[in-house]
């Protein structure tokens, strides 16, 4: 189809084989790091780094705690492009995506916290209407 | 979370695990811990949580597919883009394994299904083209057609092929085996470097492999 010269493949084809021979050689350095990831592992490629059982259950447990059902609330292509390769083994996205955790968990609990302080505050104005709706709004995030 | 969204969640947890067949009503409401007329008030039975599935699936399956139509993806991230496909289609395994029989049980989903095979070709297609343009492959526009319906095709019955001839093979493990069996292809097509290529390609899928077995 095209005809580009030699120069522009030549980078090209480094690019792409350095991409995967990255991956391998940051694998096992990123084993370790990877390991500290816990609560992002929402999606079953975390499973791909074979932390056995014990991640297993984590898995379990975070996709209830944080997975909505699939659609409307999915991650954009390129959040989850970025969760891919750090579950590949990308040693410094591993720290990245941690750092990044750790501030929306911090935020998370913040807003639950006003969530229920609003909903207190609610439910003393007008007890007998809310008592019904009460529950799924507090579970819902 | 709503208890409609957890209905939908721990339903799709039960089809994939135990195969939609042998799942019933009961079932999903017994490991919601709910009573079956409260599954029944949100959803009348299995065909409408069956449904509702699907277009959740498919709204953001679509979404994932567009992405490299859209933009094209950089060169190094191709790989890591197949790994998304692969773990789209495995969420949705207990569709994708049973496939015909649900297809001709919905029929309003199998025109549905064939947009979304449609949209699969194409994002191949645009990925190949990718490929081509930056001089990593050549390849005429024929075989890079029917290269993109190969990939398509792959994608979409490897977790019925999987379920017949790799029954004890992990998802993980499957999934590895999946993404290499498509990037291989390119193999033959790499303008220089095709052998250094698919070592780096099976290297890195044996470390893999070895990971997820342990």
């Amino acid at each position: 189809m095209s005809d580009k010269p030699k120069k522009d493949m030549d980078i090209a084809r480094k690019i792409w084989l350095a991409g995967i021979g990255a991956y391998g050689r940051a694998f096992d350095d990123a084993q370790e790091a990877y390991s500290k990831v816990g609560k992002e592992t929402a999606k079953i490629f975390e499973d791909l780094v074979g932390k056995g059982e014990e991640l297993e259950d984590k898995v379990a447990e975070t996709a209830k705690a944080y997975v909505p059902s699939a659609g409307k609330h999915m991650a954009t292509v390129e959040d989850r492009m970025e969760r891919m390769r750090a579950a590949l083994g990308f040693g410094e996205v591993v720290s990245d995506q941690q750092d990044r955790i750790d501030t929306l968990e911090a935020r998370l609990e913040d807003i639950e916290g006003k969530l229920d302080e609003i909903l207190k505050a609610v439910n003393a104005l007008k007890p007998k209407a809310t008592r019904t709706r009460k529950p799924a709004a507090k579970k819902s995030s | 979370m709503k208890t409609k969204d957890k209905i939908l969640q721990y339903s799709l947890q039960l089809f994939n695990e135990e195969g939609e067949q042998s799942v019933t009503p009961v079932d999903i409401a017994n490991v919601l811990d709910i009573s079956p007329g409260n599954l029944y008030y949100h959803f009348k039975g299995k065909d409408p949580i069956i449904r509702q599935l699907f277009l959740d699936f498919e709204e953001e399956f679509k979404m994932v597919l567009r992405a490299p139509i859209e933009k094209p993806l950089e060169l190094a991230d191709n790989w890591i883009y197949f790994y998304i496909l692969f773990e789209e289609v495995a969420d949705f395994r207990f569709f994708y394994r049973n496939l015909q029989a649900l297809l001709e049980r919905y029929d309003d989903l199998e025109r549905r299904f064939q947009g979304l095979m449609k949209i699969k070709i194409q994002t191949m297609a645009s990925i190949i083209c990718g490929l081509e343009k930056s001089g990593f492959i050549r390849i005429s526009e024929t075989e890079a057609q029917q290269m993109a319906e190969r990939f398509a095709l792959q994608l979409t019955y490897w977790p019925t092929y999987q379920a017949l001839m790799h029954k004890e093979v992990s998802l993980p493990e499957s999934i590895h085996n999946g993404v290499f069996g498509i990037i291989s292809q390119l193999t033959p097509y790499v303008v220089d470097g095709s052998a250094e290529f698919l070592m780096l390609l099976s290297e890195f899928r044996d470390k893999m492999l070895k990971t997820a077995r342990r």
